[in-house]
């Protein structure tokens, strides 16, 4: 029995699309409908792709809560979770979704939007500078794609760790996140006042910081996602409906 | 087939639904859940689908552990649940997108069947009164032939003529190589289909058998002079009664509501009974 297959991933991508449909287009809708009338209130290109950009970070909660919808609603949980594709396919379809169809989704929408403006402003080089912005700075940005990777698996391990009430874990998750970096501020504040300054305890000249430690931090920045994709994993396997 | 051993499962430790389960339900069979309210016969059917996962004993669905959720094990088995909700699409869109996980799924079949129960296949889901997306959904369920067909409270929003469609789609469905388990409250609505009972209670399994068995071990109805009553109860008929059927020529008609409120009332009798 084979346990794996891609071919029932894309018919779970397709079966799940359907079924998501309108719940998929509300949520294009604003992503594309928000920047678009700022832009052409303000008739700024720019401004609507910065904007843009912006959602780029909520939209990603969105994705991921619609990724696992069926799996949470009470009406559609059942029939969802009968559907014949074993775990390994339906976290395949997380990682396709979240990692290659949103980030597509979300750049196409962005070159329509400032395509249409332009068009209303009759703005060419506005629009030739923001394609520029949308391929190599802003939306292709590899720090802006891992970051929102970043927050996308993070809702999703939300939402497949949240039992009941998502609003309250994206609460929880929000005020562990600020409560975090509140701890960090206190303790470099508190070394400080002590007499130890952090920036002087380790000197690190800028040559190896671009060689060394970049890279590293890079590497790591960039494997966060996957490893809390494979900690959704583990959670998708010993959990399941049991919310 | 589908076997539990000593199957238990509780949402907490102040809430315990089923106790030591041990149950085989072989194919070719159309099989009757029944119970209390609260005593486990949907959490039963989700631990079939591996919806859920068993708190001790075990589970197999053809040989396979279903939470392990092998998904060649998975097509082969159905549910339809006692509520759920479809879609805002057609049944025919939601078939399209659906079958292909289902290798032996016959459109025409379930264009067939939707006819048989007056639905519209091309009218979508959420226009559709409750009744109707039931009928809808049975209609594609069927048609997805597969081996084991788990349906909850299946007659719960059918009218009374769906109804009767519905035991006769059934009644077709079944053959050496298919199951069926229903779990239901209303016996009477799928009394002529059943062919074994089980019947769960606090302490497991009160029952498990045929109703060739059964009938060939009970009478059930007004209660003659001598007769062993293992249960009775005062009806508008008169007082009805369950009793020891020591002459095997004699049967009579299986009441399955006599047998479940004996199977409550005296469960020792009918445990010795049928566990000889």
């Amino acid at each position: 029995m084979r346990s794996f297959s891609l071919g029932r991933v894309l018919q779970y991508t397709r079966y799940h699309y359907t079924v998501q449909q309108s719940k998929y287009m509300t949520r294009l809708l604003i992503l594309a409908g928000l920047p678009l009338l700022i832009g052409v209130l303000d008739s700024s290109v720019m401004g609507a792709v910065e904007l843009m950009s912006f959602l780029y970070f909520f939209a990603s909660f969105g994705f991921a809560s619609l990724s696992v919808y069926p799996m949470r609603d009470r009406g559609l949980r059942v029939l969802d979770m009968a559907v014949p594709v074993s775990n390994c396919e339906r976290m395949t379809f997380f990682l396709f979704n979240l990692g290659v169809i949103y980030p597509l989704v979300v750049h196409v929408l962005g070159i329509v939007v400032a395509l249409f403006i332009s068009l209303l402003d009759s703005d060419v080089s506005s629009l030739v500078q923001t394609m520029a912005m949308v391929f190599d700075n802003g939306f292709g940005d590899w720090w802006l794609y891992v970051t929102c990777q970043l927050f996308a698996s993070g809702a999703l391990l939300i939402n497949l760790l949240a039992r009941r009430n998502l609003f309250v874990a994206y609460l929880i998750a929000f005020f562990s996140f600020i409560a975090l970096f509140s701890c960090v501020g206190w303790a470099l504040g508190t070394m400080s006042e002590m007499g130890i300054i952090h920036d002087n305890m380790i000197y690190i000249s800028p040559q190896m910081f671009e060689d060394v430690i970049e890279p590293i931090i890079k590497w790591v920045y960039s494997l966060l996602p996957a490893t809390i994709y494979a900690v959704c994993y583990a959670v998708l396997r010993k959990r399941q409906l049991k919310w | 087939m589908i076997t539990t051993n000593s199957l238990s499962f509780g949402y907490s430790s102040s809430h315990k639904v089923l106790t030591n389960i041990s149950l085989s339900l072989e194919n070719g069979h159309i099989h009757g859940l029944l119970g209390c309210n609260g005593i486990g016969k949907t959490t039963l059917l989700k631990l079939i689908c591996g919806i859920m996962r068993p708190q001790h004993g075990e589970v197999r669905v053809c040989s396979v552990d279903p939470f392990k959720r092998n998904a060649e094990m998975m097509r082969e088995l159905m549910i339809i649940p006692e509520e759920f909700d479809l879609p805002n699409i057609s049944l025919e869109r939601y078939a399209d997108v659906t079958s292909p996980f289902y290798p032996r799924f016959n459109k025409g079949a379930m264009l067939e069947y939707c006819q048989e129960f007056h639905v519209n296949p091309a009218e979508r889901l959420h226009s559709m009164s409750m009744g109707q997306r039931k009928k809808a959904y049975i209609a594609f369920a069927l048609a997805c032939n597969v081996k084991i067909l788990l349906l909850d409270e299946p007659t719960n929003g059918l009218d009374i003529p769906s109804k009767s469609t519905f035991r006769r789609l059934l009644a077709g469905y079944v053959n050496d190589d298919r199951m069926v388990v229903i779990s239901t409250h209303q016996v009477a609505d799928v009394e002529q289909l059943l062919d074994n009972i089980i019947i769960l209670d606090e302490q497991g399994v009160a029952l498990n058998a045929t109703t060739s068995e059964i009938c060939r071990k009970l009478k059930f109805g007004r209660a003659n002079e001598g007769d062993k009553v293992i249960y009775s109860e005062r009806t508008i008929q008169g007082d009805m009664a369950v009793v020891y059927n020591e002459n095997d020529d004699d049967e009579t008609p299986l009441s399955i509501e006599l047998l479940f409120n004996a199977a409550n009332a005296n469960r020792h009798a009918i445990a010795a009974i049928f566990n000889k």
